[in-house]
């Protein structure tokens, strides 16, 4: 095999990106192939058709622990990725409160990720990113508790 | 040992001096000097509810990240408190044979010198040995 300087995937610079836009978005979407953006004055940047980034962070189903007080029933979910904790008074109530509150907790996290991705939380990045691909509320719930789903499956 | 409510939360992290940003909830964080971080967040509103056992457990142990719940109360009156982060536990792994060999007879490291040098440099040094140009 020999290394040329030939690039693998495809390149645009912002002009051609837009020029081509229609190419772009048939390669990526259904090619299935990633293509690069390399701007003159900025970082590249890999365009991925959404689908494709949800199938390669499958594995990243976050960690919960769902947890009844037998004192009072109400119920307790946590999410180790997200070190997200909340309480409702059934499951279903924790789990909408999980629904409403976790988009906070992932722009929260996005909006540290310069200075979270030097820290321990950094191993929680796909995690998170997987969560920030939802598009519903039901898609949100269905990717936080998609390990309970594997396991009954 | 007194139930927790948010409002000692509250109180442990303004006293610890953790950040404070707020939206729809208060998020309090902290990064400390090594890259360890803790950090938690309270619900408008939720200072007198109460944390329930598990949730207190989450609370203090894993978001605020305290050596013991008795730190987390000396947090709370203001005390010093120890945090506890994981200490790395893990050897580093050992060089293969075939690196060893060839840090020793090609690079020519004595042993004392080979114990040094990690999987990574190894590797590194052995990838670039086979990438320089041979003479034909």
């Amino acid at each position: 095999m020999s290394i040329t300087d030939t690039p693998i995937l495809t390149h645009y610079n912002s002009r051609s990106g837009r020029d081509h836009f229609a190419d772009v978005g048939r390669e990526v979407v259904r090619g299935e192939r990633p293509v690069v953006i390399a701007p003159r004055d900025e970082q590249p940047w890999v365009a991925i058709a959404r689908e494709q980034l949800l199938s390669l962070l499958a594995p990243y189903t976050p960690h919960l622990e769902v947890v009844p007080d037998p004192e009072t029933g109400e119920v307790t979910i946590w999410v180790e990725e997200l070190q997200s904790l909340v309480t409702g008074e059934n499951l279903v109530a924790a789990r909408d409160q999980l629904a409403r509150e976790v988009p906070d907790d992932v722009n929260h996290f996005l909006a540290r990720w310069p200075i979270l991705k030097h820290t321990n939380r950094a191993k929680d990045y796909p995690y998170i990113l997987r969560l920030a691909l939802a598009e519903s509320r039901d898609e949100l719930i269905a990717f936080l508790f998609a390990r309970y789903a594997q396991a009954s499956a | 040992m007194p139930r927790a409510y948010w409002r000692d939360v509250r109180r442990f992290c303004e006293n610890e001096r953790f950040s404070w940003r707020r939206t729809d909830h208060d998020y309090f964080d902290k990064v400390f000097p090594d890259g360890e971080t803790a950090g938690t967040k309270i619900s408008n509103g939720a200072d007198d509810k109460e944390l329930n056992d598990f949730a207190f457990n989450k609370v203090w142990k894993h978001q605020l990240r305290c050596a013991s719940v008795e730190d987390f109360w000396r947090g709370v009156r203001g005390e010093p408190v120890t945090y506890a982060f994981p200490v790395p536990s893990e050897p580093p792994p050992a060089l293969p044979e075939y690196l060893r060999k060839f840090l020793s007879e090609t690079e020519h490291l004595s042993d004392s010198e080979i114990v040094l040098i990690s999987l990574d440099e190894a590797t590194a040094r052995w990838i670039a040995y086979l990438s320089r140009p041979r003479d034909t």
